[in-house]
């Protein structure tokens, strides 16, 4: 296991949530949701759940994405908060 | 953004932190999860259900209820989405 | 806002390039799930990928896609999950508890499919299929739903 790796995934992860909590515009938002989803499936699939990974990467990352764009087509794009 | 949101966040990372401190290391051989339950799994699978992917051995046979339900909780909510926009429509 | 066009040849490129090999992909998770990491359900999620990222490139305000409507959407997902608790209760009916494939009398499977899976690996293969047709389905219908047609309206 290479730690340095480890911590930088631990480090980028961190950022990439605190980003998609306070970005105003949502499909930026999203894309900050998904880079956020696939530094964990790759935080797991590094700590050997290879499984959890795939489901992670395929589910999260791809999906939920596509999904939330085509929600926030219906609505308005810049969040109020 | 709430300026008490920053506080508690802080606090439970704290208490988070402090509590994982206490929990056994990651891949620790003598974990109790991987004393018996590990084991179990590892010798029975080729024998019991004769596939070799044991994460799969899990997840379809030794917990079919789980995946049964999972599978269930999806159609749900395709369900309901389906519900919810056919409603819109209409009106 | 600007308009949105369709583009024939993102379109050409993303079905003729990207679609079928996430497809392929996604066959092989699903048919290879027994031996390497991968199963059902990731395997209907990167199949529904695949289909949607093939709508994608169509644009969003297709109102009903000619290839796999609402209605054959949703009976393939009723179609998984029947096949799945199916399979749950012929456990029950030919004796043993419930989702116990090993009793099912699938033996005869191997005319059809020449293979060396026993009856218990041929109700896993059953059921991680109809996982996938389940979840395949759903996602696609929760796409199809979620991107209703806004009517032309700008979305500001």
């Amino acid at each position: 296991m290479i730690w340095q790796l480890e911590f930088a995934l631990y480090f980028l992860i961190l950022i990439s949530a605190v980003t998609a909590l306070t970005l105003r515009d949502l499909i930026a938002a999203i894309a900050a949701l998904s880079t956020y989803s696939f530094l964990v499936a790759s935080l797991l699939a590094l700590m050997g759940a290879v499984d959890v990974s795939l489901t992670e990467v395929a589910l999260g990352a791809g999906v939920t994405g596509v999904l939330l764009v085509g929600g926030i087509s219906l609505m308005q794009r810049r969040s109020i908060d | 953004m709430n300026k008490l949101a920053l506080p508690i966040v802080i606090i439970f990372a704290i208490i988070f932190i402090f509590s994982t401190s206490t929990l056994p290391n990651r891949a620790d051989v003598n974990s109790p999860s991987n004393l018996h339950v590990s084991p179990t799994y590892i010798e029975h699978t080729e024998k019991d259900i004769g596939i070799e992917n044991i994460v799969s051995a899990v997840l379809a046979d030794y917990r079919g209820y789980d995946t049964l339900g999972e599978t269930f909780v999806i159609f749900t909510a395709g369900v309901a989405v389906l519900a919810v926009m056919t409603r819109r429509r209409t009106s | 806002m600007t308009e949105r066009h369709e583009s024939v040849l993102l379109h050409f490129f993303v079905r003729t390039f990207l679609a079928p090999f996430i497809m392929l992909f996604a066959l092989y998770v699903l048919v290879h799930g027994e031996a390497s990491p991968g199963g059902g359900f990731q395997g209907g999620a990167i199949f529904a990928a695949g289909v949607i990222i093939s709508r994608l490139s169509l644009g969003l305000n297709q109102g009903s896609y000619s290839f796999l409507s609402r209605k054959t959407l949703l009976i393939l997902a009723c179609l998984g999950l029947g096949t799945f608790t199916f399979m749950g209760i012929a456990g029950v009916l030919f004796g043993g508890s419930f989702l116990n494939y090993g009793v099912v009398p699938l033996s005869w499977l191997d005319y059809i499919w020449p293979g060396d899976l026993g009856q218990r690996q041929m109700g896993i293969f059953i059921i991680e299929g109809g996982i996938a047709l389940g979840v395949f389905a759903t996602i696609i219908l929760l796409f199809d739903f979620l991107t209703f047609e806004t009517k032309g309206e700008d979305v500001p």
